[in-house]
């Protein structure tokens, strides 16, 4: 009987500690000093990593700025006048944002639609060329250093839009048939492997589903400028 | 008593297991849980950086300002002049290397489940944010970023690890994309049947939400673009 109480009076005691070590793990659960989790963290540095990499731009930017800024001056030095400087600025923006024609060396992709017979209840659309085939072709020579693009003779900006429907393939407005030819000018080797490794796109579309992609290079390629006028009825400069 | 013995241990393993599999499915909900002291340097941290990047753009409009000043001063009011500038200006707006205002929409992409990561399938299928924007532009956007990053004639998108890089700075999910348009033309353009956003929503489960604004602002390019291999000839 008395062994019987002293197990009692034991149960009594640890549950009473047990009690207490719960109270104490919440509470420290609830404290600042208690766990946050790692998804949080990684949202912090997230941010940090945006925050950082905008800072660089914008050192870039200021640096751009001062440099711009001196050559205003030494011109007003040397001629009295800022509009030398000015003109020079407006053919270096009309260069990079497509408005004149451009020359270099380069390389021009064919695409056109697989001329495999489909297998059983495969479905047609896989070996068609889609809009987004020709986005993430004309991404990968980005990646590898494009700087002048077209499509079938249309200078790329980015104001274009590309819509491959079927047979044919309308970039800004106008429409063309197949094949859909990309012309690209930049560093010739780079674009080569963007396009013909076995981990690009390309090749996939080409080994997978038998889209016919062909390139060849060129010395001296010709991009012509972007034909339309641009005028901006909704965009405005922040004040 | 040996076979109450017995039931007892038994009962106590399966306890046991069932702990752990309970503490694992937290770990797995929350990616696991870290100290709060780390966090709280990383918050003074990112604070910290942002004190330095208010500085900085405050010396930007300062520079922007002068620039602008001496513009101002030595540009004479003859037609030619007047107009170089016009289209010098037009030339910034279109290269993105100011920032923007005008009427347009926000696309943003969300997961439907707050705990899911439906939308890191928007980071590895990058093209689907190509392919949106290519049909903002086919419904006349005239200025689109995404995220932070401005959309120029050479912003392209990489993937590097499992990060996403728009002009060479990382983004972050969610993601949004901002254009400067017709509000209504872009939306019901969006928004068509079988169209990329209903493939988005339908088969990748992701939340994507249209806002139309009267005003939005777009960032700048932040970069310099120089040509290595373009020269310019001739008409």
């Amino acid at each position: 009987m008395s062994g019987n109480k002293t197990k009692i009076n034991m149960l009594v005691l640890m549950s009473f500690l047990l009690g207490i070590i719960l109270i104490l793990q919440i509470k420290s659960v609830s404290l600042t000093h208690g766990l946050v989790t790692l998804k949080s963290i990684q949202e912090i540095e997230e941010q940090i990593e945006v925050e950082k990499s905008e800072m660089i731009n914008l050192q870039n930017l200021i640096k751009q700025k001062r440099d711009e800024y001196k050559r205003y001056e030494d011109e007003l030095d040397n001629s009295g006048s800022i509009v030398p400087v000015l003109e020079e600025q407006k053919y270096l923006m009309a260069d990079i944002s497509g408005n004149t024609n451009m020359v270099g060396m380069g390389l021009t992709v064919e695409i056109k639609d697989s001329e495999r017979e489909i297998k059983d209840g495969e479905n047609p659309n896989n070996i068609i060329v889609h809009d987004q085939d020709v986005l993430h072709i004309i991404n990968d020579l980005k990646i590898a250093g494009a700087e002048t693009i077209s499509i079938n003779g249309q200078r790329l900006i980015s104001l274009s839009e590309i819509r491959c429907s079927g047979p044919t393939i309308t970039i800004n407005g106008k429409t063309f048939g197949q094949p859909f030819v990309i012309s690209a000018i930049g560093p010739i080797n780079e674009m080569k492997q963007a396009i013909t490794a076995p981990d690009s796109y390309a090749y996939l579309l080409k080994s997978v589903y038998g889209i016919g992609i062909d390139f060849f290079t060129d010395e001296y390629l010709t991009i012509p400028k972007y034909g339309k006028n641009i005028n901006f009825n909704y965009l405005k400069e922040a004040q | 008593m040996k076979k109450e013995k017995i039931v007892l241990l038994i009962f106590s393993f399966l306890i046991g297991i069932m702990i752990a599999l309970q503490l694992k499915s937290i770990d797995d909900l929350t990616g696991g849980v870290a100290s709060s002291q780390k966090s709280r340097q990383l918050q003074s941290e990112l604070k910290s950086l942002r004190e330095k990047k208010v500085g900085l753009e405050s010396e930007l409009q300062a520079l922007e300002l002068q620039a602008k000043q001496l513009k101002d001063s030595e540009l004479q009011e003859d037609y030619m002049e007047q107009e170089l500038r016009k289209e010098i200006d037009k030339f910034e707006l279109m290269l993105g290397q100011k920032e923007a205002v005008g009427p347009g929409i926000i696309i943003k992409f969300q997961s439907v489940d707050q705990d899911s990561q439906q939308t890191a399938l928007l980071t590895y299928n990058y093209e689907l944010l190509l392919s949106v924007i290519n049909k903002l532009n086919a419904s006349g956007a005239e200025g689109i970023a995404i995220n932070e990053e401005r959309y120029v004639n050479n912003t392209f998108f990489q993937l590097i690890g499992d990060k996403l890089y728009v002009n060479g700075n990382p983004i972050f999910e969610p993601y949004e994309i901002k254009a400067v348009g017709n509000p209504d033309t872009m939306e019901s353009a969006l928004n068509l049947r079988y169209g990329v956003l209903w493939e988005i929503r339908k088969h990748y489960n992701i939340n994507a939400s249209i806002e139309k604004l009267e005003e939005l602002s777009l960032p700048r390019y932040t970069r310099s673009v120089e040509f290595k291999y373009s020269m310019p000839i001739e008409n």
